[in-house]
């Protein structure tokens, strides 16, 4: 399970990449007479096209960081397990030959 | 983890990553900009599925409490807990998400609305239970005390849900699930672009549910080695 998680890490990091990326190239002013010309008003309708930008890194930016804090927690609590049970075979059970 | 466990994993990930680029290919390339809003407008489609998370983690949380107060079983427990938890993170985001689409809607990020206070009084119920978890240590103790903050929290989501139509705010009243019926207040392309975006967002959390529930059942294992080993 906790070697899982690592896999869903390195597969989710590219898409927050180009997630961030993409969202960086759209969210570029366009030009007079591009896409945002077909709606009505003088207002370009790509204005305001940073918070787009803004609300989808937040978006990613905290699933990527809640999915390392798991996988964090996962590495710590995996090394805490394996400490405890070298620690519990070190121990002499009192059973042995003298 | 078995091989069925393992499989199912794997074919979840595939599932939330296909999810994922198909959202962000039917919000940014098919489906067309609203007129009133423009582009700002894309940020309906990843704001409405975080806010869906947060009611249903908040649901989810709230039954699992219930059963847990009634039968003390400690699986309940971890599912109210894991539950709450990957739903802090959704309503964080639509506490992120909401102000950034508010600014060019409304022209300021933040107003005192029904709906938004609502919302902000449900993220700090979710902190309260968190702090709750990390500073009782008892852990029966920490479960009750957690399963009445959770159960706290349910009932601010009808008040939330029903906070536009009960106090007329600023925010806009529900598209989806409305009284005209399921999607009416929707052209049907922005209501597919939602859909699929829902149905990821829905599977996301179930994943991190799942992720968050089995990393409380290993700490749970690591108190029990800490204690053997006290004990020795």
């Amino acid at each position: 399970m906790l070697d899982m998680l690592s896999p869903l890490l390195a597969y989710l990091s590219p898409l927050v990449a180009v997630g961030c990326a993409v969202g960086t190239a759209i969210a570029q002013p366009a030009a007079p007479g591009d896409t945002g010309a077909i709606l009505a008003g003088a207002a370009s309708p790509w204005r305001n096209a940073h918070f787009v930008l803004y609300a989808y890194g937040a978006v990613w930016v905290g699933l990527a960081l809640y999915l390392w804090r798991l996988a964090s927690l996962a590495r710590r609590l995996s090394r805490e397990i394996d400490r405890l049970e070298t620690s519990a075979e070190a121990v002499p059970t009192g059973c042995e030959e003298p | 983890m078995n091989g069925r466990t393992s499989r199912l994993w794997i074919a979840g990930t595939m599932l939330v990553i296909g999810g994922l680029v198909s959202s962000l290919y039917l919000i940014f390339i098919r489906t067309g900009l609203e007129e009133t809003l423009g582009f700002s407008q894309k940020i309906f489609y990843f704001h409405v599925p975080c806010a869906w998370v947060t009611y249903l983690a908040f649901a989810v949380s709230g039954i699992a409490s219930v059963a847990y107060l009634v039968r003390s079983s400690p699986r309940w427990d971890r599912i109210a807990h894991a539950s709450l938890e990957v739903g802090t993170v959704f309503t964080t985001l639509v506490l992120v998400t909401g102000p950034l689409w508010a600014k060019p809607a409304w022209g300021v990020y933040w107003v005192w609305d029904a709906r938004l206070t609502t919302t902000l009084i449900l993220w700090l119920i979710e902190i309260a239970y968190l702090l709750l978890r990390v500073f009782v240590e008892e852990p029966g103790k920490a479960a009750k005390y957690c399963a009445v903050m959770g159960l706290l929290g349910v009932i601010d989501l009808p008040i939330i849900h029903y906070s536009v139509v009960l106090w007329r705010g600023i925010h806009p009243d529900p598209v989806v699930i409305s009284r005209k019926g399921f999607g009416a207040g929707l052209p049907s392309e922005f209501l597919l672009t939602l859909m699929v975006s829902l149905a990821t967002f829905t599977l996301l959390y179930v994943m991190l549910v799942g992720v968050r529930y089995r990393l409380e059942v290993v700490r749970e294992r690591v108190n029990l080695l800490r204690q053997r080993a006290l004990e020795r």
